[in-house]
């Protein structure tokens, strides 16, 4: 009772010091493979000033978790705010493209939601995997890919026709496509500056009584790692760090790491010699620089509009990545580096102004933190949690642990506490348990040093118990999953 | 009978055999349409070369018949590819490498070469040509012996809207984009396609074979206002790596024709040349338009062979060239249809595997059931207008310039030139030929393979007759390469952008 007076009492504090008088514009920012090594994150490799100025203006989550780190599942997973087991995805097919929608009819997504009641919603760029449909006219009033291709320099262009070619004439190249790209040209030429270029004029342009959900989704840090050449004289190549942990840690089962090797689809892993992997790694800060400039257009052009402080903005990433992180390019695990993505929300008034949480929370938890601020009803498709009482109360217990999933050696569960991270292989069917893994999460290092399985034999008994717990009860798409 | 009487007249001895044929009943005789086009490139609907391009009566041609996809001239120059074409003989066989005035050619060089339209006269055909069937000097050559019947059209004074194109000081005509206001009757290409449209007309005892030879878009791209004013700026540009061309030999780089970018660049015209590019061939598209819908009202409609083609490509910037003269994609490969409304199983398909343009003759016999003479290059493509599909194993030749020649075949391009520099590129990976694998060794077992199929004899250059010969080979190996040389100093002097960049 006492309990739950205070929790009354926390969200009612809690709401009034968000309070909207009128409806607040939405700008949801998605980046693609980027993983959290931003200032803002107590790193210091990147050069990111708007996305640490979006920080300290906002609340910055430490630890937030993606449910599947795979593109199309995770960001099905947030747009819908259901898991893969809820939503039954989990990936997707470039032969094979489809809209989601046409297999889940019933399911509200996010924007749709917010559509529902009262907003315009136009999105730019990759919100949804297009493999798994982009949702126009659910979703979106409006949707716009405004795709450009990977590559525009004529240096790649010669890479891609030698190697096309040597391919047509069954010869292995050791560069299929180049896996970096720099040229000295204008941010427009790529994809995602053309699409920040529409973004901003949609702002410019925008005169719809209604309020608006704007949703921007980058392209990059994505492989190819391909950005205008001053983003890359930002940085040394010489100071580039190599990765602390290059080879796999110690108990790592043969299922831990991907059989997905991305890389091997840009080059030969054969040339990934030191020089080679601070190239790479030189190449993906310089996308996130060039990927945070846009977000500065934006911004920028927000508060020339003078929406800025009417306008929730939220930041997200839909998984991390690996830059040679045990001795792996690629994500597509349930490890801590592919899991653990960037989120930041910047509240129209800056309320808690450059605040850090660290309670591990999902990206399942946007829908319900953005319906629950702007006074709207959460769809009740949605499997997250409100984020808001935690902004009053750090400690505020809003769920055990953050859950990931991967369909590996039968289905992969990953949960996240405060101090571990316990994998579990269980039979699709039966949850009959396959394989465990347990890892103590140390806040400094934020990897896998050791599977302590073995060590912590009633951490992993409890662990267990909490997983199988959530599932028996869990939601789970009973009919057949999307296909992919 | 009166076919004998004809060859007569005509002195070669091989006529005399191939001459004597049955007379063959009028009404089995299919009667040929020939639209051969002047400088047309792919910037045409039918083959998806410019998003712009307008030309709905050619994509209906294209529609009915074969569209062969890969088709490539015998040489990208008006003058070679149309003797080729015309005789029947490849460059590399008649020693007709550049320009020839062929009537000034000295007696027993050519003689012994049937053109197409006579052996159909002699044939039991009706003859009628007009205007460009082969370079326009080389007209009046057996004109009378050739044609029954024979007229060569010009514009009337045309009044140039200046302001609305590109009309360049110092004057270049080759570099004038600008409509006309005239009335339609004014332009010749709308006289030759009336030309055609009244033969049409008239009732017709024997088979014809009518040839009209529209004349753009061969520069000046001078056409009727309407026609421009379906273009609106901006123009789509094509393709164009501004370094295109450091990885090519010097034999092959003198083909771009740099004297003419100087002015362009410099007058930043390219989009008006463009824009003046696309109104020409819409209105030749016009032209072909009124043909066929004579040729649907009248009584021939079921019982004659269209065939459509150019003489060769045109370059509008890619590989930093403009006009012809070059062995890339962009001067070697043309419009071609054949559509032979007797039904083919072909019709309304495209071809896509690599064909010579030298191949017209052998065809069109075949489809006649004419006898072709002994010295014809080329092979009959009616197997791909039973079956667009079928595999072609000879790679499509185009030669310019004694000891240049490109090898082209659906997937590759091979060219060797005089000084045995070479080229190779992937047609499939690298459809605008930006890359030159010829010199990665990895790529020499492709590089082998087409070598079997460059000449193995090549006859000298003809040296009487000589016309324009603007090209470095193995009989003028320095002139043409030193031109360009000096022409590129001159772009750079000037600062003109994007800068030239050579070996």
């Amino acid at each position: 009772m006492k309990k739950f007076l205070l929790k009354a009492i926390a969200v009612s504090f809690t709401s009034s010091l968000f309070a909207q008088n009128d409806k607040p514009n939405v700008l949801f920012i998605a980046i693609d493979d980027m993983r959290p090594e931003l200032n803002c994150y107590g790193e210091s490799q990147i050069i990111s000033p708007n996305m640490d100025r979006l920080a300290n203006e906002g609340i910055t989550f430490t630890r937030a978790y993606c449910q599947q780190a795979l593109c199309g599942p995770s960001r099905l997973s947030l747009m819908t705010g259901m898991h893969p087991d809820g939503i039954g995805n989990y990936g997707m097919n470039s032969s094979n493209k489809i809209e989601w929608r046409d297999y889940r009819p019933g399911v509200t997504s996010l924007p749709e939601q917010f559509r529902n009641n009262g907003y315009y919603a136009e999105g730019f760029g990759k919100i949804y995997d297009n493999r798994l449909g982009i949702d126009e006219g659910y979703s979106w009033d409006k949707f716009t890919q405004g795709w450009k291709g990977a590559y525009s320099s004529p240096r790649a262009q010669e890479i891609l026709a030698t190697a096309d070619s040597l391919i047509a004439i069954g010869e292995e190249p050791d560069i299929i496509r180049p896996a970096v790209d720099f040229w000295d040209t204008t941010d427009e030429t790529y994809t995602d500056g053309s699409n920040t270029k529409l973004a901003v004029e949609f702002l410019q342009n925008y005169i719809k009584d209604e309020p608006f959900f704007l949703a921007v989704g980058f392209s990059k840090p994505h492989l190819p790692f391909v950005a205008p050449k001053k983003y890359w004289d930002l940085y040394d190549r010489n100071s580039i760090k190599l990765p602390q942990y290059a080879n796999v840690a110690p108990g790592f089962t043969e299922y831990t790491l991907s059989p997905y090797k991305e890389i091997e689809s840009y080059i030969s892993r054969s040339i990934i010699d030191e020089d080679k992997t601070k190239e790479l790694r030189h190449g993906y800060y310089a996308c996130i620089s060039y990927v945070d400039a846009q977000i500065g257009k934006i911004l920028q052009a927000l508060e020339d509009k003078g929406e800025l402080q009417n306008t929730i903005i939220v930041l997200w990433g839909d998984h991390g990545f690996k830059l040679g992180d045990f001795g792996e390019w690629a994500k597509a695990t349930n490890l801590e580096i592919d899991t653990r993505v960037p989120f930041i929300i910047r509240f129209p008034k800056k309320s808690m102004a450059g605040t850090k949480i660290a309670t591990p929370i999902e990206l399942t938890d946007i829908m319900p933190t953005l319906c629950d601020f702007a006074n709207i009803e959460t769809p009740s498709n949605a499997e997250g949690k409100s984020l808001l009482p935690l902004l009053c109360d750090q400690n505020a217990e809003l769920r055990p642990f953050a859950l990931t999933q991967y369909p590996r050696n039968g289905m992969a569960y990953s949960i996240r506490t405060q101090k571990w991270r316990y994998t579990e292989y269980v039979d699709k069917n039966t949850f009959e348990t396959r394989e465990q893994e347990l890892y103590l999460i140390r806040d400094e290092i934020l990897m896998e040093e050791e599977n302590v399985e073995d060590l912590y034999p009633e951490e992993v008994a409890r662990l267990s118990k909490m997983l199988h717990d959530y599932l028996e009860t869990a939601p789970r798409w009973d009919g057949p999953a999307i296909p992919y | 009978m009166n076919s004998i009487l004809k060859t007569l007249g005509y002195t070669a001895l091989i006529s005399i055999e191939t001459a004597i044929v049955p007379k063959i009943n009028a009404q089995e005789k299919p009667n040929i349409l020939m639209f051969c086009v002047d400088d047309m490139n792919d910037w045409v609907g039918f083959l998806g070369g410019h998003p712009q391009t307008i030309t709905p009566n050619m994509d209906r041609l294209a529609s009915k018949g074969v569209n062969f996809t890969n088709a490539h001239c015998p040489a990208p120059g008006c003058s070679p590819s149309r003797n080729s074409l015309i005789f029947g003989i490849e460059p590399h066989n008649s020693g007709l490498y550049p320009f020839y005035n062929i009537n000034n050619i000295e007696a027993g060089v050519i003689d012994s070469y049937y053109p197409l339209p006579l052996l159909f006269r002699n044939n039991g055909y009706y003859t009628k040509g007009i205007t460009k069937v082969w370079h326009n000097p080389d007209n009046a050559y057996l004109q009378d012996s050739t044609w029954d019947e024979y007229s060569s059209h010009g514009d009337s004074n045309i009044q140039l809207i200046k302001e609305e194109g590109y009309y360049p000081d110092p004057y270049v005509k080759r570099l004038v984009a600008c409509p006309g206001s005239n009335p339609l009757e004014d332009f010749m290409d709308y006289k030759n396609a009336m030309q055609a449209v009244d033969f049409l007309d008239k009732s017709h005892e024997d088979p014809f074979f009518l040839a009209i030879g529209f004349i753009r878009p061969h520069t000046p791209f001078i056409v009727p206002k309407e026609n421009y004013d379906r273009f609106q700026v901006p123009i789509q540009e094509p393709p164009i790596k501004a370094d295109d061309l450091v990885d090519i030999p010097i034999a092959g780089q003198s083909n771009a024709q740099i004297y003419v970018e100087i002015p362009m660049r410099r007058d930043g015209a390219w989009e008006k040349l463009r824009r003046g590019y696309l109104a020409s061939i819409n209105f030749i598209d016009d032209n072909v338009g009124r043909v066929m819908d004579a040729l649907d009202k009248s009584p021939y409609a079921d019982n004659t062979i269209i065939v459509l083609w150019s003489d060769h490509g045109f370059h509008l910037g890619e590989k930093r060239t403009y006009s012809k003269f070059s062995l890339w994609n962009e001067a070697t490969r043309t419009p071609f249809i054949i559509y032979d409304p007797r039904g083919q199983n072909g019709n309304g398909l495209q071809c896509d595997e690599s064909v010579g343009l030298i191949n017209i003759y052998r065809t069109l016999c075949d489809m006649t059931g004419i006898e072709v003479p002994e010295y014809v290059d080329g092979i009959s493509l009616t197997p791909w207008l039973d079956n667009p599909k079928l595999e072609m194993e000879k790679p499509a030749m185009t030669t310019w310039g004694r000891g240049n020649y490109t090898l082209r075949s659906k997937e590759w391009r091979y060219t060797r030139y005089f000084d045995g520099s070479e080229e190779l590129y992937s047609e499939t990976c690298d459809p605008n030929e930006w890359v030159n694998l010829a010199n990665n060794e990895r790529f020499d077992s492709i590089k082998d393979e087409f070598s079997k199929w460059l000449p193995k004899t090549e006859a000298p250059q003809v040296s009487s007759g000589l016309e324009l010969y603007n090209v470095a080979d193995a009989d003028s190996p320095i002139l043409n390469i030193n031109s360009f040389l000096n022409n590129v100093s001159k772009y750079n002097a000037e600062g003109l952008q994007p800068p030239l960049y050579i070996k």
